[in-house]
């Protein structure tokens, strides 16, 4: 019988499911702005520029419900509690992935009423919400507040890295979708319920802990 | 009137040697400057002050009477004798009555046909002019005059390398403010603002983009088509200019248009030297590289998902 462990209270979905909706259409309006041609286009640019910025806003004030949610919950040390030695950790994750899984072998960390995410997801998870979200958020507003930027060098650069971080982010959540996919049942049901239900498979790895 | 005097006399060797755009004058124009300086003193002892006072007259001079000395010896025709262009009669003082009736010349009187003047196109400006909302709603009244000041015109677009895209944009877009700009009072409630809030970041646009850009047909043979539209066909397409064949590139960056259309692998770079154009400045590098790697994440995760299917039914 798979265990069931309550690791996504409401604040989090409520957080991941606008986080999800809003990156969503960013990409799709900022891909229509990025690669504009006319009579091809995703979305038409106004609508592109409209829905960008809402949507934008919409991130930025999710963003903070998710900094403050993690400033004032438990929920941080699933972001910031690593597993030592940390590369010989990510290494059996990064190893389990390509190799491990093909084989059946159960995965090295799984989830526990301890440990939300494996290594590599906690480092990852960190990096994005802590570093290219952060960086994708402030260029936009300076973009949003155009007066800041008044030397075009300087909209230039703040462009690149506003884009450069949103293309991070697209692929992070291609990933994240793919490797949702791997290793637990319902893993997309877990982030709609709240709760997450290990594979029959991992319980006895899981046990020995 | 003696400072504005001692001004002239204080910066008017500055011309002889560097037009107002900052170019070398060519010897012709600078001799000719020399010699326009001299003799239309006379005319600015009057006309460069808009007020006369002294022992035999004491006199307010009317606005339209008084030129900007500094702004005329810097504009195109700063060159020209006063006489050149107004009757020789003018060189008498008092001026007679008779010369109220004057009628002023064209632009095409002295550049229709010539052959000095060819390379400006002065015939296809004004047939563009001809079937422009201009002339449709002006009529004979709405001349060149109205906004190439022949006192004053400085064709700064021409020397926007040397002065700088924003000056030469504020420059070229002031010429429409002049009549323009009134709808600002807010008396009509259609304020230049108002009739534009569908552009987003509206100043900065006007900034860096002339009115001509979205308000004229885009020129062919000419660098600036005069082909004004009426408000309801001005473009309204953001996509005209926001992609890579970018309308900015046959209208404001006509002729500044590098031969090398990338630069450290943007697209347009003749448009960085002014502002950043998104979609139109996109860089080539980074599309490609961008491309490539969610290419390898995509085909990597399909060829570990069919191996997951593969190994789970074994």
């Amino acid at each position: 019988m798979a265990e069931k462990v309550y690791h996504y209270p409401l604040w989090i979905r409520i957080w991941h499911l606008f986080n999800a909706l809003f990156c969503l259409v960013l990409i799709v309006s900022g891909v229509s702005m990025q690669y504009a041609s006319q009579g091809k286009m995703l979305l038409s640019f106004e609508w592109a520029v409209r829905l960008h910025n809402l949507c934008g806003a919409g991130l930025t004030l999710n963003y903070l419900l998710f900094f403050v949610g993690n400033l004032v919950t438990s929920n941080r040390r699933h972001y910031f509690h690593y597993e030592r030695p940390f590369f010989a950790a990510l290494r059996r994750q990064i190893y389990y992935y390509t190799k491990g899984i093909f084989r059946k072998e159960p995965p090295p960390f799984p989830v526990t009423r301890q440990r939300k995410f494996n290594p590599l997801q906690k480092i990852t998870y960190c990096i994005v919400m802590y570093i290219f979200v952060p960086l994708v958020i402030i260029s936009g507003v300076l973009m949003l507040n155009i007066s800041l930027l008044a030397n075009p060098r300087a909209l230039l650069i703040t462009d690149i890295v506003h884009i450069v971080a949103g293309f991070l982010i697209s692929l992070f959540l291609l990933v994240h979708l793919y490797f949702s996919t791997i290793g637990a049942r319902h893993n997309y049901h877990a982030i709609v319920t709240g709760f997450h239900e290990e594979d029959d498979n991992n319980l006895d790895e899981k046990n020995k802990e | 009137m003696r400072r504005k005097a001692g001004i002239i006399f204080f910066f008017f060797p500055v011309f002889f040697f560097v037009s107002s755009a900052g170019q070398p004058l060519s010897d012709r124009i600078r001799k000719n400057k020399e010699q326009s300086y001299e003799d239309n003193l006379s005319c600015f002892r009057c006309h460069g002050t808009d007020r006369i006072d002294n022992d035999s007259q004491k006199i307010v001079m009317k606005k339209k009477n008084v030129l900007d000395t500094l702004l005329y010896y810097s504009s195109v025709h700063g060159s020209f004798r006063c006489l050149d262009c107004h009757a020789e009669e003018y060189g008498q003082y008092p001026h007679p009555v008779s010369l109220s009736d004057e009628t002023f010349l064209s632009c095409l009187d002295c550049h229709g046909g010539n052959k000095k003047t060819a390379a400006y196109h002065f015939e296809q400006i004004a047939e563009a002019f001809d079937k422009s909302v201009h002339a449709e709603k002006g009529g004979e009244d709405f001349t060149c005059w109205k906004c190439h000041s022949p006192h004053a015109y400085v064709n700064y677009m021409r020397n926007a390398d040397s002065v700088g895209f924003a000056v030469a944009i504020r420059e070229d877009n002031a010429m429409c403010l002049k009549c323009h700009d009134t709808m600002h009072d807010g008396s009509s409630g259609n304020t230049l603002a108002r009739m534009h809030k569908w552009l987003p970041n509206q100043s900065l646009h006007f900034l860096h983009v002339r009115c001509l850009d979205c308000h004229a047909e885009v020129p062919d043979t000419i660098r600036v088509s005069h082909h004004i539209f009426p408000a309801a066909m001005a473009v309204r397409n953001c996509v005209a200019c926001h992609q890579v064949n970018s309308r900015l590139l046959e209208t404001l960056y006509k002729y500044h248009r590098s031969l090398h259309r990338q630069q450290k692998g943007f697209y347009n770079p003749e448009i960085l030297k002014n502002s950043y154009v998104i979609g139109a400045n996109r860089n080539y590098l980074l599309n490609l590289i961008s491309v490539i790697i969610f290419g390898v994440a995509l085909l990597g995760m399909v060829v570990h998902f069919f191996i997951r299917i593969f190994v789970k039914r074994k």
